[in-house]
């Protein structure tokens, strides 16, 4: 019984040991280092993974399994492989992702498919978000105004923005008067600070005509303004104001 | 019945008649379907005659009920921000991804990616002011949307695409219609790819003339669809990968923009990746964005640190007039680190700082901050892989607006197929330049059932409270019951794979071989 009982603690520890896999799997970058173990053909990693180990994070290049046997020929345990993400994807990941997925898409594709990209990046007006936090409609404008990210990089803004501002009316459908901007009481006079730190903000409620109806006699041209610059790839954009009338563009600020 | 739904209808039953010819090919179908309602009551601007408005305590002007006047020296009429119309949306989309393969030439296969959706309330608001009918909910027009749609052929060392393509990249989300070649040496260290066509408006599937996009009936969009080429060269070597880039857009009166960039990663050490990138508008001849970051992995998975800047510029279409008024760009230093304390808990906190270049346009009339900073604390506890917590708190600082906020959810899973989520969140605002300090009270219950393989039933409710602290009584009405439902359905060819989740069922090589 003794005997028995030693035997069947000793299978429970090595089960408990094969459960937490080899000493190998907790180095810190098991999951970056393990490929190439697999592509060197180590004989050890199919005693234990059949292929469809692999495909429990492999989703979009299911082909690196093929080395391995598949759990239906019997010749592998098919462990449980418990998918986890990569050390980098802290809760922040998806704004800070955009680097590492230009510069090698390769990595990404190893877990992700492309309708993974475009559940973000391409929002589904009838889904509720993701991205973004519970309560960021009431907290958007602050995040907004100072694009903690980039707005445009998944949305229109001006369908999303201008349409949403438009029904609640925000939008700027009058004449231009004091009103809306009403803790500043001369907001009107000394806008062009706002107006230059966020003139994305801005642009979601208010169209041309709006800026047109003074800076078409208030010169609006600010630090960095090229003309030679403007006028050579988009005379139209100068002609707006300028007419045919278009300064010469030998000074940076004229 | 609207046009949308009729046409929902039909492209499914064309889906269910395809099916049957497409059984000799290889094909995978994923259909989902999500459907939400929300309200609000936004505002209406309107006016009384100067001689009706009333002088308040505080000594500024009111209407007789109350709301805050804008009124100017000398004008017969006071303006002012009434409640408007109540603003109901119920959006639906539906959603087809399509693979086929085996279709005649090995390496040849379609791919598509299509959505039809409507918005069941007209926005009664946008129908009285522009005197046609435009969606309360943003994003649901037109009624068919073609996210992708392309043939491509795949060779030992090349592809070819055409058809609806898309690109995302640092230069954001662009669709076009035409063509891309991409070729790489065998190892696939080094590789390039040239594309080209007609362009859709950035992150839209509209061309930039059209009127959808321009509901404010602005003046200065394009009169014609423009042109887009563009390319990459990318490499990926032992420590380094990076990609540049290039793309242009254009019509035939001007360049609407011009871009090259580029992003990099460095892998110095195991432990540390160095990553970054930078573009340069060419159009504007200006640095755009840019941003670099170096994180480092503690040891035994404790977690990551990271120290990071970036900048961030504005970026308009050359078609507008924006880029003239010199948007100015801000600069922004942080570090980020998301650390496991205990077994089941791990901590996360953020901070960044932010300033803007000098605009050359402050005045002594009103006040704006040039700079400012937020940060993040947050905390997740799990029990299990069936049960877990998270908690978070935001807050930011600094030009525009000031918001702080908590939220946190929990997950649990009762059954195998069935997953809940409690959330409740709660936002405190303060504007700016505006009187619209506002907190935002919400709970939801969320729920995800699995009601057989392949298709996945999900849903939720919300509760908002809103609570606006305007000094009048004038202000949005937020309060709600918001509700989602959906479905998604994948079905296909049979494969011997039949435990892969749908996800890689839909990889044609993956599922066919």
């Amino acid at each position: 019984m003794k005997r028995l009982i030693g035997v069947l603690l000793a299978l429970a520890w090595v089960g408990t040991a094969a459960a937490q896999g080899p000493d190998s799997h907790r180095a810190p970058d098991w999951l970056q280092q393990h490929g190439a173990l697999v592509k060197a053909g180590n004989p050890s990693c199919a005693v234990c993974h059949a292929q469809e180990s692999c495909y429990q994070c492999h989703r979009g290049n299911p082909e690196v399994a093929d080395s391995f046997p598949t759990a239906a020929s019997g010749k592998a345990m098919n462990v449980t492989v418990r998918r986890h993400p990569p050390e980098s994807h802290t809760p922040d990941w998806p704004t800070k992702h955009a680097n590492l997925a230009s510069a090698r898409p390769e990595a990404c594709a190893g877990c992700h498919i492309r309708s993974d990209c475009l559940e973000c990046h391409r929002p589904n007006p009838a889904g509720t978000a993701k991205f973004h936090a519970p309560g960021f409609l009431t907290s958007h404008p602050q995040q907004a105004y100072t694009r903690e990210v980039s707005c445009a990089n998944c949305h229109n803004t001006q369908q999303f923005c201008q349409t949403c501002h438009l029904q609640a009316g925000l939008a700027s459908n009058a004449p231009l008067s004091r009103g809306y901007h009403d803790k500043a009481a001369r907001f009107l006079g000394g806008h062009g600070q706002a107006a230059r730190q966020s003139l994305e903000s801005c642009v979601t409620c208010h169209v041309e005509n709006d800026c047109l109806a003074c800076h078409r006699q208030f010169n609006p041209h600010g630090p960095g303004f090229n003309p030679g610059k403007l006028q050579k790839r988009a005379e139209e954009m100068c002609r707006t104001c300028h007419g045919s009338d278009i300064p010469q563009a030998s000074r940076r600020n004229p | 019945m609207r046009l949308s739904s009729v046409l929902l209808v039909a492209t499914l039953g064309a889906l269910a008649m395809l099916a049957a010819p497409l059984s000799a090919q290889g094909y995978r179908v994923g259909l989902d379907a999500r459907f939400q309602s929300l309200a609000y009551r936004g505002w209406h601007l309107d006016s009384i005659p100067a001689a009706q408005a009333v002088t308040g305590s505080d000594g500024l002007l009111y209407t007789a009920d109350g709301i805050g006047l804008s009124c100017i020296a000398g004008s017969a009429y006071c303006r002012y921000f009434a409640s408007g119309d109540q603003v109901r949306a119920m959006p639906f989309v539906a959603t087809a991804d399509v693979s086929i393969w085996n279709i005649g030439v090995r390496g040849l296969r379609f791919e598509g990616s299509g959505r039809l959706m409507s918005d069941f309330k007209d926005g009664p608001a946008a129908s009285r002011l522009t005197g046609g009918s435009l969606s309360a909910w943003p994003g649901t027009q037109p009624a068919i949307q073609v996210l992708e749609a392309y043939l491509t052929y795949a060779g030992e060392w090349f592809d070819l695409k055409g058809g609806r393509l898309t690109e995302m990249s640092r230069f954001g989300y662009l669709g076009f219609d035409g063509a891309s070649i991409g070729a790489r040496e065998p190892g696939g260290r080094v590789g390039g790819s040239v594309y080209g066509g007609w362009s859709l408006a950035r992150a839209s599937l509209l061309s930039p003339a059209s009127n959808t996009l321009n509901p404010l009936a602005d003046i200065g969009l394009p009169q014609e669809r423009e042109m887009v080429v563009g390319g990459d060269v990318h490499w990926n070597l032992r420590w380094l990968t990076g990609r540049l880039l290039y793309e242009r857009e254009w019509d035939s009166s001007l360049v609407s923009s011009e871009l090259f960039g580029g992003d990099l990663a460095l892998h110095p050490h195991r432990s540390v990746t160095i990553s970054g990138g930078m573009d340069y508008d060419l159009a504007y001849g200006s640095v755009g964005n840019a941003e670099g970051m170096a994180t480092v992995q503690l040891p035994k998975r404790y977690g990551t640190v990271a120290v990071g800047a970036r900048r961030y510029r504005p970026r308009f279409p050359l078609w507008s007039i924006w880029t003239a008024f010199s948007p100015v760009p801000y600069h922004a230093y942080f570090a980020q680190t998301g650390v496991t304390v205990l077994e089941r808990v791990q901590v996360r906190a953020r901070i960044e700082q932010f300033a803007y270049e000098e605009t050359d346009a402050s005045t002594a009339l009103i006040k704006v901050d040039s700079d400012g900073w937020r940060y993040g604390l947050g905390a997740t506890f799990r029990r299990s892989a069936d049960l877990f917590a998270t908690l978070d708190y935001q807050a930011g600082f600094g030009p525009g607006a000031q918001a702080a906020s908590w939220d946190g959810s929990v997950f649990w899973r009762p059954l195998r197929d069935l997953g809940l989520r409690a959330n409740a969140a709660y936002v405190d605002r303060t504007m700016e330049l505006r009187y619209s300090d506002a907190t935002l009270t919400q709970v939801g219950l969320d729920v995800d059932y699995q009601v057989m393989p392949g298709l996945r039933a999900f849903g939720g409710a919300w509760y908002l409270k809103e609570n606006r602290k305007r000094p009048d009584a004038a202000g949005v009405d937020w309060n709600q019951v918001r509700f989602n439902l959906g479905l998604r359905y994948g079905f296909g060819t049979p494969v011997d794979r039949p435990s892969l989740p749908p996800a890689i069922l839909r990889i044609p090589e993956g599922g066919a071989r």
